[in-house]
């Protein structure tokens, strides 16, 4: 299945538009082996959007799983490093969810 | 009783804090209902310098207090150039000089809300783009940078507003951005959710990926890191973040980000963002489509 974002919403600017857009994959992921996303028409995402729309998957899925079954088409450099960049970081605190050892929150 | 705070000769970095301590006393209220702002001794503001002033002034109007200039002067080359960027226009009766004009190494100064922070990216990359000597693709990563403070800003400050203001350096070959807001600074937010010891401290932490105030799980902490990642290890380029009583210097030197958390003396409402982008830096990267490789 294909999944063109500017069919979802009309820009990807916000936490918001990538809201949208995660029902709209979360539906699709669920019931097909594959799944493209076209960011035809986008130049460039904000960290929001793709924590927004995407990186929800890893609270059902894996991400080898993910990374196995969602492909990313007509984008640009900047929207694949920040796609990259996010799940990889969520993926790793996930994976390892203490604090950095010399950040402390507060209780 | 009204004060008269006097703007120092060179209005930057260095010298905002006399002027914010003069305005601001130690319990961070306003010295004063009245202040005079006297710029006879002015005669150069740095972008940084006009941000500072600009969100003073909107501190200062939030607090109740009337801020008024005194003798400016339209002979006064650096009160020309403040002139020209519509400064007095915004924040004063009007404008200095009849025949004011915006010229061709600087932008407006704006106030920019968040909601359109969109559009003024938009109008303001390709000429940024054309004054790194660049094309608006290699800016990419950078305008999202920008779009990254803007959206911190409207997650964290009640204003949702952001001044801005660009000036293009032709001879020395580079744009100095400098962007602030009017909430209560990084390390207060940042302190109320990690232990900090110091503004310096909670600057340094908060700009690791994933550290963010919010605990509503839409902000992931992931801006302030983009910024720098691209700002100075893209693009070669130079940042220093102001807030509260700390600042964070961010550069490249033989190739390795450095950052240097420093703690201040003054202190600043807010958070202030100082950019330094050098032409002879900046890479160009092609605007092509691309499909997506894990």
């Amino acid at each position: 299945m294909v999944i063109k974002i500017l069919d979802v919403v009309p820009d990807c600017n916000s936490w918001d538009k990538g809201e949208t857009v995660f029902k709209v994959i979360q539906e699709a992921f669920k019931n097909d082996s594959e799944l493209v996303v076209s960011f035809e028409g986008v130049d460039d995402v904000p960290s929001a959007f793709v924590n927004a729309a995407f990186l929800p998957l890893l609270d059902t899925f894996d991400f080898v799983e993910i990374k196995r079954r969602l492909k990313f088409v007509n984008s640009t450099r900047q929207i694949n490093d920040m796609i990259r960049r996010r799940f990889s970081f969520e993926a790793t605190a996930r994976a390892q969810p203490a604090d950095q050892v010399d950040i402390k929150r507060r209780a | 009783m009204t004060i008269t705070v006097k703007l120092p000769s060179s209005f930057d970095l260095t010298t905002m804090y006399s002027v914010l301590t003069e305005t601001i006393n130690d319990e961070l209220l306003p010295r004063s209902k009245n202040i005079n702002f006297d710029f006879s001794r002015l005669v150069w503001a740095a972008p940084d310098g006009m941000t500072v002033l600009s969100n003073l002034l909107e501190w200062l109007k939030k607090r109740g207090v009337t801020g008024r200039f005194i003798d400016s002067n339209p002979a006064n080359r650096a009160h020309q150039y403040m002139d020209d960027c519509g400064f007095f226009e915004v924040y004063s009766d009007g404008p200095l000089r009849e025949h004011n004009a915006m010229r061709s190494t600087t932008q407006q100064i704006r106030k920019v809300a968040c909601t359109g922070s969109v559009d003024w990216l938009d109008q303001h990359i390709p000429w940024l783009a054309d004054c790194l000597e660049t094309n608006k693709g290699t800016l990419a990563e950078f305008k999202t940078s920008l779009r990254e403070i803007f959206l911190n800003i409207e997650d964290h400050s009640t204003e949702e507003i952001g001044c801005v203001h660009v000036q293009w350096f032709p001879n020395g070959r580079y744009v100095h951005l400098s962007i602030s807001d009017f909430g209560v600074g990084i390390p207060t937010e940042i302190g109320k959710v990690y232990e900090t010891n110091s503004d310096a401290h909670a600057l340094a932490i908060a700009v690791r990926e994933g550290v963010s105030s919010k605990r509503n799980g839409r902000n992931r902490g992931a801006g302030l890191t983009y910024l720098i990642d691209n700002a100075v290890g893209r693009y070669g380029g130079r940042i220093a973040i102001h807030s509260n009583r700390g600042k964070l210097l961010c550069s490249k030197s033989s190739g390795k980000l450095e950052q240097k958390p420093v703690r201040v003396t003054g202190y600043y409402p807010g958070t202030l963002i100082s950019i330094v982008l050098l032409v002879d830096r900046i890479r160009r990267l092609e605007d092509e489509r691309e499909d997506f490789e894990w």
